[in-house]
This record gives C-alpha cells, structure tokens and sequence, in this order.
C-alpha cells in the first residue's frame, strides 16, 4: 500500500513537472509583448529594461524556464541580497559562500495590474471557490446518489423516466444558460419568496458591522454547478447499481434470506459507488472549471472569477499562476482519490 | 438459463418518436445555416434599430402589415432577436464542426494507436531511433533555428517565406530516414527497443487535461485576435483528448476479444485488424465521442461570445443575446429563446447519437 | 392452505410447476410442467444441457427468479419444513419465503468466482447467514463459522475467515460457499453445477465432500449437472430434462443400463468414453428426431441404433487397429518440432519497473508433431497448454526455445511470413461466440482470409467455395449472409472451422474447441473435426481440459502440469499405465459413469441410507 502511494505520487509529480513546462510554453508562445504590459504608460528604455531583467525576459528561453522552476520551487540557493531577500521573502537554511540554500513559498511573480504577488491572490480567492466545489459537491453527491438509487430499483417505472430523463437534460444544458436562468428566477422574479440575491460574496463587508458571513448567497451558485455532476452521478449511480443488482453475489445474498434492503444497501450499494467515486473525483476538477462560469455569473469572488477578470485584462502572471494552481489541485486530488478507491476495494490492492 | 432483460432504451426507439424529433429539429438547424441569407426575415442579425430596444416578443399591437417587425423581440441594441437565433445557428456550427473534425481525426489517430499497439506491439530498432533523432535536431537546428538568428544578424529581410524553413526542415528528416534505412541494411544492429507509444501518448493526456480546458481556451483566445479561425484551432488541438481516450479504453476492451486474436491467427495485418475488426466494433463509442463533443463545442461557443472572449463582436450568435440581459433582467426572452435554441440542438444531438447506436447494432437490423 | 402432510418421506414434493419468461420475442416456457419428488436424505440429480431449465427449476424452488421477466405461473412446490409443517412455497410471502432461504432451504451456485461478494471477507459473508437465522452472538457465529470452515476442509480457517473472496482459490471459494450453505443446517441443499467452473481434480475433492456431508447430516440434496459422469458420482435418483420438460426419471443404475428415452440414450451415448476407443461418437438424432416445434419423436423406422449398447459396440475400435496406425504414425517425419520452449510472464515489478519475478507458464517444453497424427494436450487450468498453443503460432511470443514447422525455424519468421505461416497453422478457439466479428456476416468472415491470402482468383470463386464450405460443415448456403447472432454455439463453432478449413492448412491447432459446448452439440462437432482429417490428411493439436475428449482424439497424449510436460504417450497407455502420479490422479478424478463404478457408489451410499424406501 505503502509503495502504492510513493509510486502514485512520484508520477503524480512528473505530470507537474510537464503541465509546468506545458503551461509555460504555452504563454511563451502567446502572441503580444509582456513588458508592453506590465509596463504600462512608462515606455521608456531603461524601465523596459528593468522589467524585463527582472523576470528574466531578456534570457533564452530554456534560461527562463529553469528561472521560472527556480521561482518555484520551495528550496533554491539564491545570491544573498537584499533584493533576493525583498523579492522572494525567503528565509536562509545555510549558507553557501556567496549564496544562500532558502527555504520559500513558491513564487509565482507579481500581478501586472496591481503588483500584488500572485500566491497571494490565489490564496486570497481560494476560499470562494473551495467552499463553493464542496457544497456543490456534497449536493450533487448526495442528491445523485439518492436519484440513481430510486431510478435502478423502480426500473422501467414512471420514476425511472422522469429521473433519466431529468438528467439527461441536466447533463446537456450548458452551463451559464443554467446559471443566468437560475439566478435570474431565483435572484430576480422569485426574490421576495426566496430571500436570495442574484449576486453575492461568503463575506460581505458592511461598513457598520464590518465583515459578515453571508451564507445564503452560497445557495444559488452552488446549486448551478451542482446541476451537471448531480445529473452524472445520478445516470452512473443508476447503471452501475442495475449492473451490481444483476451479479451472481447478490443472488447468493437472496439465497441467504437476506431482506431486499440489506441486500441494496449492504451488498449492492458498497460495490456500486466505487465507480461513481471515480467518476465523482474526475468531476471535481471540471467543476472548478465549470466554478467559472458560475463564478463570473453570480459574481462570487473565487479563483475562476479572479482568472477570468485577469484573462479581460492580460494579467498573466495570475492566469498563469492560477492554472497551475488548479493543474496542482487537479493532480493532488487524482492522486487521493486513486488512494481512496484502493482502500474501499479489496481487489485493487494486490493488482498494483 | 439465461434471458436477457428488455433494455429501456429499445421500445423509445421502436416507437422512434425521439430520434424523429431531433432529426426534424437537426434538419430545422441544417436548412438556417445553408438558406439563411435567402430567407424573408424582415431585419438582419447586424442591424441595429436604436429606437427599439429591448421590445418584448409578439407585440402584435405594434404590427402593421408590409412593414418589418420583431417577431420575437430585440436586444440592448434592438437587433432582432429571430434574426439572430437564425444566423445563430450558422456561427455555433461553423465553430463547432470544424474543431470536431479536427479533434477526432486527432483523438482517433492518437488513441488508436495508444490503444491499439500499446506499450509493445511497436519495435523500432536502435539504429533506426538514434539516427532519427540525430536528424531531427539537425533538421531543427539547420531549419529553425540557424536562419532566425544568422537573419536577425545579417539584418536581411527577417520576413522571408516560412516554407523555406519547412523545406530545409523536411528535406533533412527525409535524408535521415534514407540513411537510417541504408544503415540498418548494412549495420543490422540486433538491439530493438519498443516504443511505448501508448505510456506517451496518455502521459500527453493528462497534461493536457490537468490544465482545466477552459482557462486554456479562455487564456489562448484572450491572447489571440478574436477569430473563427483562430478559435477552431485552438479548440480542435485541445478538445481531442477525450476522444482518444474513449477510443483507446473502447479499443483495449475490443483487443481482448477473441475475434481480434482470431484474426491475427487467419494470417491478417495488424493495421487491417485495426481498420476492418477493431475500429467498426468501437464505433458506437467513436459516434458517442463525437456528438457529445460537438454538442459541447455548441455550447462553448454560446459561453465564449456570452463572455465575449475569442470570438468577433459582430458574429451573431446566441451566446452574445443571452449576454444582453444581463443589462436588463426583465427581457427573459433574450435568455429563453436562444436556450430553448441551445438545449433542443444539444438534445438533438445526443438523441441522433443514441438512435445511430442503436441501429448499428447487427442484432437490431 | 390446506397442504396434505407426507407419509412417504417425502421433504420437497413439486407438482405441475411452470416457469415462463416474458421477452422481446415473446413467451419462454423455461419450466413446462415439471413434476417430481425429493425423499428426506436423499440427492436427487438433474441432468440436461443448456436451455432444458434446469437451472430455472433450481432457482423457482427458492423463489429466486428475477421478476420481471421471469415468473411461476403455475403449479406447486411443497417443501415438508420441519418447523413449519407442509407449506406451499408458491404461495408465501416474500418475508416468509426468506426465512426458509438459505435456512431450511439453501443454494449452492455455479461460478463461486462470481458468487461472493468481492467486498466482504468470507467470514463475514457466511457469518451474515448465521447471525440472520440463528439467535447467537457474533462471538458465537464467529466460532460456527470457523468450526464450519474446518468441515469443509478449508486449510487454515483463521486466515480464511479473514481473507477476502479474490485472495482464494476457486475450489475454496466454492468451499466457502458450501459452508455459508450449510450454515444453518438446511434440510434441502440446491446445488446448481457446484462443480462445473472447477477443474476436475477439484471438482473430485467437491463432490467427495459434498457426499460425506450429506452422509453425516442426512440433507437432502437437489443436485443439478450437465455431466451424466458427476451424476452417478453423487445422485441415488436422475431427472433428465429437455426443452424444459422431464423426458425421464429414474434410479441411476436404471438410467445408466436401461434408458427408456431415446433423448437419454442419445446423452448416455454421446460422451466420449475413457476405457475404449471409438471411430465415430453417437449423436442425439442418432436416436431421435425433433421437428420444428421442439417435439421429439423416437426414430422408430430404420434407427441407426436400437440401444446405446449398440451405439458402442459398433464403433469400437479394437486394438490392433490402433496399434497398426500407431506404427504408421512414426514412419512419417515429424511437421512440427518443439524444442525448449520456454514462455514467461513478469508478475511482478520493483518500484522503477524492473521486472523482479516472473511466472513461467510454459516451462521448457519439448515435443514432436508426426503428419496425420493428432496429439492431444491436457492438463487443468492453468498449466499453460494454452499458452503453449498460441506461443507456437507465435501469437505469444515465446521467451526462448525454437518451433520448426517442416523444418523451418518459426522464430525467425518476421512480419509477412508469419501472416503466410499462419495460413498453414491454423488455431480453432474455444469460444465461438466471441471468435466472430459480430458485424461481419460469416460469408465475409470466411471469405476474408481467403481474400487477404490470396487463396482463388476472384470473389466470385471465393464464394463458392465459401458455399461449399458451409455445406461441408453441414450449413446451408443460404447462411452466407446472417450474421454470427443468429447462429447456435455448435453452429458458430463449425463457422468457425469453415473459416480455418478456407485457407487450405496443413496444421491445425485446437484450443479447447469443444469446451463451450453442450454434450450432443460437442459430440457432433468432434465427428465433424474426425471426418476433416480423414478428408484433407490434417495434423492436429488438441487442447482440452477434458481427458475424455482428448481420448477420443489422440493419438498420443501430452499431459501438462504447471507449465512442465508431465508425460507423453499413446492415448491408450496415458490411460491404462500412468507413469506419474499427478497423471494417475487426473485419471482417477474423472467420472467414469459406468456401470461399475455405479455400482461401487450405491454399494457404499447403501450404509448410510438404511432407512430408504426403495
């Protein structure tokens, strides 16, 4: 099991690594001048300059790269000066002559716009997005599982119809269609039933009562993203619960006398939900894609609604650091579930 | 004894009210986008009719016969809304077909070969390998890289014809691909490596798709001007991992089929397995591949001009009519009638999928 | 309910029961008015092949059949309980029905890989039965589980408890079953095929415990087979079912010397015998006839045996003739020559995956092929005759050693001569079903290698001899254009051999070719491949795990344990002198189903049943 994780994460860092590479290549080849960019109205040479010494742009490019790896990664040796130690806000582990081994945050440059560093504004946003993909999440789960239960065991029933079908559309309808629909009835025309906004953050800052938890206008937002992974997980429940019903295991547990629902809910569902948790996990990371839109939508600061402000703007510095940001989520989240599954199926274990 | 239970699926299609449906709203679709221009619509999806904005559907009591009338209402800007959902059609197709043809043809190759040949089937020899990449960096280096920068210092026109550099470039590779043979003849290096062909190819993959591919076409579009063109690209080159990756799991089942391995013992190519046995069987998932990824490509054009990143301002589309409400919250009809447009065309496509593999079914002939 | 009690011993008493299907293609009589009685101790036996229902009667004695589609529509099963008097299953409820399943009535399934939760340990799984049926604590149950791990002669009950389904072997998972079956102590045990997914040395070890089981508790046992063998191992009385009727039943020594249905004759006829040698194996329309309709008439006018003693008798061969040809045989050169061959697997990899162990599924084998000759391979799963079959037409790559085939290293065959190798070696494959393309008619199937091959000049040829083919292997020409769905298993199969026969090869390699198929079906099919041979002068490889078939094949057997040839000799000697041990025991494990050894069983079976109204 143990080799299993180590194995599981050595790849797991080598897909980094390349998405790393991928990604910076990737705005290498963009079209447009950075410096142009980030320096603004000041076009004078020697500003240029500066700018472009700073983040190495005057290098090749297989230099830039290794510099850019060097920003990020969490241990470097760096010349100890102050501007290193300003730039970087290390803190030294020994010194190596002239140079420093430093232990640090990744450094994932600074904002054009507003010259904050970029961890920081993911950090900053995190938290919208995080809370909205997990109440999302646990809704469409929960819903969905529920969903595809009553589907596989009323088989060929009006509710079986209605539910796929429900899904069906659910899973077709794009997404912002969905989003503007629905903060539209619930925020706008149903607002005096519903209470609800049509935009909203978790935190509203009041300036009498300071900041305040506002977790109504999580409501909406949530409910939009969860419509699709809701409807997967109720069409993969669905089909993967008739197969497990029509085993040979789970006749032997009608042969033992087992009631209907013991058999559903202790030898069925264990052995169906196996692929829904793959498949559950390999949404998540689309659902924080999918967390843009709706992001954008309901105006709910997280990370797809800071990327998506910074892609209007060509910061890119952000739009880089948020996507590797979500590739990291991406990969570590993979990584988990991959551990999960071979710890909820006894067959897993021996075969890697 | 065994008896297969009755699927869900087949008496809807029996009755085939469904796929009728969607095959008369398809062929709806396919008429807008082919006569569009030679269609009696009283406005064109461009024109701007500043004194009527955002008027509600049929206001019959404004209608005068003889005289141009919003049908179905107008936008911010009072273009007409009918109009739009029409010409509509024509942008998310000319987006949506393209890039899916060049997302399967690439997702087909690469997952057929992932899957196909997998990690061993594929021996190249050393000499081949080593003489190969040796004439792929000096074809780089003598066609890229040499000409920018002896150009860039001899200031002569930077501009010259790229076909030049393409030229030296395959003229090099091919030269290469002579010698390795020629040398493999003489040398006959017994050493064979395999390729693991299949590990590189889903390695590529999940690269790829651990950048959510959203932020990746948002950020390539915001980069690149706004254009169909431009916007087909750069979809197409990144919506193919999801059909090789169907392709290829559909494949590896299909490979452990006894036919396959029957046919390989009848004496048949590898490559004619892959077209004649392998291929058609994975059909049903090819087809499923790519209706779901056209209709997802439909509805990325709606979100990019409803974002307004990548696309021309001035291509009427029914994404960019949904944004207008957003001015607006009381005009539904700039959101109900381009969805309605939307999910029945997404809907339709999905069904058409499902009807078409269900009837390449042999048993349901 | 007004249930009459038994005075005749009687546990299960089924009356007129009927089981029907509703599907696509309309109603499925699986069970048409079965009647029959189980007397308490005893094991009745149900014989039939695929389609006669009897596994479908199994499963409506439980209640167990999936409705929709299936549902009784008739008739009743009346089960003696000893706690709750006469009752008619038929007619209780679904909470009272559980409390008979898998307590005083249990089941016992046919694939034991399948038939355990894979997510639950075994222990768990046969303490469920307890704790649902019997007022102890888990402590408790814990200690009968583990007491009942030990009766069936599971090794190491502990670790066993502990251990889930896919960490055992085949043979213990169908242990594991057997207990979970006993657990309780049933007073009717339903065995449907307990041992047919089993090789036959293990299924020797089920069926010997099965019968000291049923000796020492006195269960009743409704045991349902395709094997006439096993059958006589284990039954006091036989059914026979067809087309989901009874055709006959009786004691087993009267249906094993004096069959009265022509259907049993037919099935009694048509297994291939271990103790002599026949030319052509009796078929089922041997003896009767079915029209259309699924009727069944005997052929009275001009049968071509009156009896399956006859049907014997006029096909043996006797030994002279075998050892005249076996003489001949060795005067030819050899065709194909196997030398060390050796194929390895890696099991498994060290962290940077380098292989660090490799399983060897063929072990260093070496043998001769003479033309004309037929060698049989045998062996149980898992001892790599299959591997050794494809690693000779290379469609596994062999880790070292050499095959010459007429004297040509195959090894050294790249790319397009293997193709044309393969035209002359050909491979007949287990699963019919599987072995042809669904979406190619079998006209194109057959016509394809020929195509690619270059075998006649046009198509147009092409399909005629495709036509004569099919109606070699006794199909019309008019199926030239179906496809392979619309075909029987037999049918698929002979398709099958139609396709191989289209390139004209002088080898053929049988993989298990027959294995799939029902007894009568696999009795024609094994007629068809003799008459084959006998027509095109083919040399054969048989591979089957199943002695009495390569017995009737071979001419020299090759047995194969664990990768290694444990012995090779003639058919007869492999038989009737086993020179190894494991040999022995391969031969010894069979169901013989003759007279004798019937006898032998019902002499011992008689200690144990001395009350039995005969």
């Amino acid at each position: 099991m143990l080799k299993f994780i180590l194995k599981r994460m050595a790849y797991g860092s080598l897909v980094i690594l390349g998405v790393l590479i991928v990604v910076f290549f990737l705005f290498q080849a963009l079209p447009g001048d950075p410096v142009a960019m980030m320096a603004g109205q000041r076009t004078d040479v020697s500003t240029r300059e500066a700018i472009a010494k700073d983040f190495g742009l005057d290098k090749s490019l297989p230099v830039q790269l290794v510099l850019y790896m060097k920003d990020l990664s969490p241990i470097a040796i760096y010349e100890d000066t102050p501007e290193n130690q300003a730039k970087y806000d290390y803190s030294v582990l020994t010194n190596l002559g002239d140079n420093v081994l430093v232990a640090k945050t990744p450094y994932l440059r600074r904002s054009f716009q507003t010259n904050k560093r970029v961890d920081e504004i993911i950090i900053e946003n995190l938290e919208g997005t995080l809370w909205l993909a997990f109440v999302a999440m646990l809704f469409a789960t929960g819903v969905g599982i529920l969903f595809g239960l009553i589907a596989a065991l009323k088989q060929n029933t009006f509710w079986d119809h209605a539910l796929v079908s429900l899904s069906v559309i659910g899973i077709s309808a794009p997404s912002f269609v969905a989003a503007i629909i629905i903060s539209i009835v619930f925020g706008y025309y149903l607002a005096d039933y519903t209470g609800l906004n049509m935009t909203g953050q978790l935190w509203v800052t009041d300036p009498i009562y300071g900041r305040e938890l506002h977790l109504e206008n999580i409501i909406l937002p949530a409910f939009t993203l969860g419509i699709r992974p809701l409807a997967i997980i109720t069409q993969l429940t669905r089909s993967s619960m008739l197969d497990v019903l029509s085993q040979d295991y789970i006749r032997t547990a009608h042969a033992k006398g087992l009631n209907f629902y013991v058999i559903v809910v202790k030898h069925a569902l264990k052995n169906a939900l196996n692929p829904v948790i793959t498949a559950v996990s390999g949404w998540l990371a689309s659902l924080m894609a999918g967390a843009f839109f709706v992001e954008v939508i309901f105006n709910w600061k997280g990370l797809g609604w800071v990327t998506i402000k910074s892609v209007e703007t060509k910061d890119f510095p952000v739009v880089m650091g948020a996507t590797l940001f979500v590739a990291l989520i991406f990969v570590v989240v993979n990584i988990i579930v991959d551990i999960l599954y071979a710890a909820t199926d006894p067959r897993i274990r021996l075969s890697d | 004894m065994k008896v297969k239970t009755a699927k869900n699926t087949s008496s809807a299609f029996k009755k085939k009210r469904a796929p009728k449906a969607a095959f008369f709203f398809l062929s709806l679709v396919g008429f807008c986008i082919v006569f569009a221009d030679l269609l009696p619509l009283p406005f064109s999806p461009t024109a701007l009719d500043l004194q009527h904005i955002y008027l509600p559907p049929l206001q019959t009591q404004d209608y005068i016969a003889g005289k141009p009338f919003h049908w179905l209402g107008t936008d911010h800007l009072g273009r007409d809304v009918l109009a739009n959902i029409i010409y509509g059609c024509r942008t998310a197709i000319l987006l949506s077909l393209p890039a899916m043809a060049i997302a399967s043809a690439l997702g087909l190759l690469l997952g057929g070969i992932a899957g196909f040949y997998g990690n061993k089937a594929i021996r190249l020899s050393i000499t081949h390998v080593f003489t190969l990449l040796l004439t792929f960096v000096l074809a780089y280096y003598y066609g890229f890289y040499l000409p920018e920068y002896s150009f860039k210092e001899s200031a002569v026109d930077a501009t010259q014809p790229f076909y030049l550099k393409w030229l030296i470039f395959i003229s090099i590779l091919t030269t290469g691909l002579v010698v390795s043979k020629w040398l493999h003849k003489r040398i006959l290096l017994p050493l064979n490596v395999s390729i693991p062909i299949d590990q590189l190819i889903m390695k590529c993959i999940e690269m790829l798709s651990s950048v959510p591919r959203i932020i990746l076409i948002l950020c390539l579009a915001a980069y690149t001007r706004p254009s169909l063109y431009n916007l087909i690209l750069i979809t197409g080159l990144t919506y193919w991992t999801e059909p090789a990756r169907l392709i290829r799991a559909e494949l590896l089942r299909v490979k452990t089929l006894n036919y396959i391995e029957s046919a390989r013992a009848m004496g048949l190519a590898d490559f004619y397995i892959l077209i004649r046995h392998a291929l058609p069987n994975s059909l049903s998932s090819i087809i499923v591949a790519i209706t779901f990824g056209t209709a997802g490509l439909i509805s990325l054009e709606s979100t990019l001009s409803f974002l307004n990143i990548g696309l021309p301002v001035d291509l009427p589309s029914w994404g960019r009519m949904v944004a207008s409400i957003r001015n607006n919250f009381s005009a539904w009809w700039l959101v109900l009638f381009p969805g309605i447009a939307l999910c029945s065309t997404v809907l339709s496509l999905q069904a058409v999928s499902n009807w078409l593999v269900y009837k390449l079914n042999p048993r349901n002939r | 309910m007004s249930v009459k009690s038994s005075d005749k011993g009687y546990i299960l008493e089924v009356n007129n029961l009927k089981t029907y299907f509703h599907t696509e293609s309309g109603q499925v009589k699986a069970v048409d008015d079965v009647s029959f009685n189980l007397r308490k101790g005893e094991t009745v036996g149900i014989v039939g092949e695929s389609g006669s229902g009897k596994s479908v009667t199994s499963l409506s004695l439980m209640r167990l059949i999936k409705n929709p589609p299936g549902k009784i529509v008739g008739g009743e099963i009346i089960f003696h309980s000893p706690t709750h008097g006469a009752i008619d299953l038929t007619k209780l409820s679904d909470k009272e029905m559980r409390k008979i399943r898998g307590n005083e009535i249990s089941m016992v399934f046919q694939e034991p890989m399948s038939s355990l939760n894979p997510v639950f340990t075994c222990g768990d799984q046969v303490m469920e039965t307890i704790l649902l049926h019997q007022k102890v604590n888990k402590q408790q149950a814990k200690q009968i589980t583990i007491d009942l791990f030990n009766q069936v002669r599971l090794p190491r009950p502990e670790a066993i408890f502990n251990s889930y389904p896919h960490q055992i072997s085949g043979g213990q998972k169908q242990r594991v079953m057997i207990a979970m079956a006993l657990s309780c102590n049933p007073s009717v045990l339903i065995a449907d095929e307990p041992t047919t997914a089993l090789d036959v040395t293990v299924q020797a070890t089920i069926l010997e415990l099965l019968r000291d089981l049923r000796d020492q508790h006195g269960t009743s046992i409704v045991f349902i087979t395709h094997d006439l063998g096993v059958i006589a191992e284990i039954a006091d009385r036989v059914i026979v079912m067809y087309r989901g009727k009874i055709v006959e039943q009786g004691t087993v020594w009267d249906i094993f010397s004096d069959p009265k249905h022509p259907y049993t004759k037919g099935l009694l006829a048509c297994r291939p015998r271990l103790d002599m040698k026949m030319r052509v194996l009796p078929v089922v329309s041997d003896f009767m006839h079915t029209d259309a309709l699924g009727n069944m008439t005997e052929k009275a006018q001009s049968p071509t045996y009156s009896s399956v003693g006859e049907a014997i008798l006029l096909n043996f061969i006797d030994e002279d003739e075998i050892k005249e040809r076996q003489e001949k045989l060795l005067l030819q050169p050899p065709v194909l020559q196997v030398k060390n061959l050796k194929v390895s697997f890696p099991i498994s990899k060290n962290f940077f995956g380098k292989v660090k162990d490799y399983v060897h599924a063929v072990d260093d084998v070496s043998f001769d092929v003479f033309l004309g000759e037929t060698v049989g391979l045998v062996g149980e799963s898992g001892c790599g005759k299959t591997t050794l079959g494809r690693s000779i037409l290379r469609l596994i790559e062999p880790t070292s050693g050499d095959v010459y085939f007429e004297n040509r290293k195959i090894s050294d065959y790249t790319g397009e001569s293997i193709r044309q190798l393969r035209k002359e070696l050909q491979i007949i494959f287990q699963d019919p079903y599987s072995s042809l393309n669904p979406r190619i008619t079998i006209g194109e199937a057959i016509m394809e290698p020929m195509r690619i091959h270059k075998v006649l000049s046009n198509d147009k040829a092409r399909k005629e001899r495709v036509i004569e083919l099919l109606e070699t292997v006794s199909l019309r020409a008019d199926h030239f254009s179906r496809y392979p769905h619309e075909f029987s298993g037999g049918q698929r199969q002979r398709i099958c051999i139609a396709r191989t026969l289209a390139l004209n090869p002088k080898f053929i390699i049988c993989d298990e070719s027959v294995s799939a198929l029902d007894v009568s079906v696999q009795a024609q099919v094994l007629n068809l491949l003799n008459d084959l041979k006998e027509k095109f002068n083919f040399t054969y490889i048989f591979i089957s795990h199943d002695l009495s078939v390569v017995k009737f094949m071979a001419d020299r057997i090759i047995v194969m344990n664990k990768g290694k040839i444990e012995e090779i000799g003639y058919a007869e000697d492999i038989y009737t002198n086993p020179k190894t041990a494991y040999t022995q025991a391969l031969v010894n494990a069979i169901p013989k189903g003759d007279l004798d050894e019937i006898r032998k069983i019902q002499m011992k079976r008689r200690k144990f049943r001395i009350p039995v109204a005969s």
